[in-house]
Parts: structure tokens; sequence; C-alpha cells
């Protein structure tokens, strides 16, 4: 099982150079249970969210901020029955990671609890944090090449 | 049908095959895709066809002048792989920076937490 990350996942859904490197790496993988997290979910939507907050704040349009909103979700619903849920035991498995672990990753070390919980691969293109929780396996996402 | 035959009873197709090169068909009228292909000696297998840019029906006919691609199928594809889809507020460079931004200061602001009591 594959995991992409929420970065990792934000240039596949942006298209850009980074993005159309990890579809093709997905594309050439033998692993064809692709998934995201609820962690993720939870990032883009509350990105979003703030985006909407700042611009109602700064008294700027929030109508384009607000199309993203409902885009995100509209994507987030392709996904449907590929997002992994963030439950007790991953919750346990974040519990686990030192609290300083925790401070450093925040919600990528819940990305990486539910990983270990499905014994799933994380795909990133922020390697050198993942590679810091102990037994978690770790992707270049834009070489799609194992890095630990 | 003949590629070298031409009569006001044929249609041209031009067939096109990335990385093969381009060429022009002489049909009978009311041919279709699976007398080009017979035609042509390609088959379809793992492969992705399309005329004038969209997937067609393999038994209707033919218009005179479509461009008939062939494509290796996508290894793996399949129509329901989420990851395809783009988000289209995102081709608006300003407001895929600004909510990236907007990300990651809620990121750095997340204050994470304490343990549980």
């Amino acid at each position: 099982m594959i995991i992409l990350d929420t970065d990792a996942l934000g240039h596949v859904q942006k298209k850009d150079p980074v993005g159309l490197l990890i579809e093709s790496g997905l594309d050439a993988s033998p692993d064809r249970d692709i998934r995201i997290t609820a962690v993720t979910a939870y990032e883009m939507l509350g990105g979003a969210v703030a985006l909407i907050d700042r611009r109602k704040k700064e008294r700027r349009d929030p109508i384009p901020a607000f199309h993203l909103l409902q885009d995100l979700v509209d994507y987030l619903g392709r996904w449907r029955g590929r997002i992994l849920p963030y439950e007790t035991a991953a919750e346990q498995i974040y519990r686990s990671f030192p609290a300083r672990l925790r401070q450093e990753l925040k919600d990528d070390a819940r990305i990486a609890a539910i990983a270990l919980a499905y014994d799933a691969a994380v795909w990133t293109c922020n390697e050198s944090d993942y590679a810091k929780v102990p037994g978690l396996t770790v992707f270049r996402a834009e070489t799609a090449l194992r890095v630990r | 049908m003949n590629e070298s035959r031409t009569s006001t009873d044929e249609i041209l197709v031009h067939f096109v095959r990335p990385g093969v090169g381009t060429r022009d068909y002489h049909l009978s009228e009311g041919a279709t895709l699976a007398d080009l292909l017979r035609l042509s000696g390609v088959s379809m297998a793992n492969q992705a066809v399309f005329i004038d840019g969209v997937p067609p029906e393999e038994a209707v006919p033919l218009r005179d002048g479509v461009v008939v691609t062939i494509v290796p199928q996508p290894r793996n594809a399949a129509g329901d792989e989420p990851w395809r889809a783009a988000v289209p507020a995102f081709r608006d460079e300003a407001i895929f920076r600004e909510y990236s931004e907007a990300m990651k200061a809620r990121r750095e602001s997340d204050p994470g937490e304490e343990p549980r009591a």
C-alpha cells in the first residue's frame, strides 16, 4: 500500500513538473493500492478555510478562496474509499513517538503513524523528515525510489 | 479497400502512431475503425485509440479526413484513479501561492499537543 503525503499530493493535484513525475512513478509502481489519509484531507481543507478567513479579515475578495475550497471537496470525493482514517491504532503509534519527533513533524507524524498502522509506504517529497520515524518505509515521490 | 486507390467513394484517413509515424489510408466510404486496423495490421491490444482525439466505437464508420491516433495504453491505467485528476483552482498561480502560504502558516502555528491527562 502506498500513501501519498500532503505535499506530494499537492504536486499531483497541481500537475506541476514534480506532480507529473510522481504520477509517472505511480503508473510504473507494481503496488496499485494508492491512498491518502484523513490527515491530508484535514490539512488541505484547513488550508482552504484559513485562506478564506485571511481574505475575509483583510477585506479581500473571498470568492476565489471559496472556489478553491469547493474544488478541494470535489477532488477529495474522487478519493472516496481510498482515504485512510486516523483511528485508535494510529493514535497509539503516534503517542509512542518521542515528543520531540511529534513536535517536529507535526501532522506528518500522524501520517507516518497511519502508514505504520496499515503497513504502508509513504511517498513524499520530504523524505528526510519521514526518515526519522522508526520502522517507516519511505519513498522519494519524485523518483519513486525507496530511501528507507 | 486499398490505400493507393482514390475515388469519390473513398475517404482519406490519417493514421498516427507516435514513435512510428503517420500514414494516410484511402478507405471505402462506410469503412470502420475495425477495417482500418485490419488493413494496417495494427492490433488494439494494450493500445488506446482516438478518433480526432476522442475514444471511438469500433463499429462507427470513419469520416473523411479524420485523424486516428493509436498510443500505448498507460501501464495499469484505469479511469477511476483519483490522482489523475487536477484541482482546477490550482491553475491560478496567485491563489495557489496564497493557499500554500495559508497551509504553511497553519502548520507552523500548530502548537502540537500535550500528552493526555
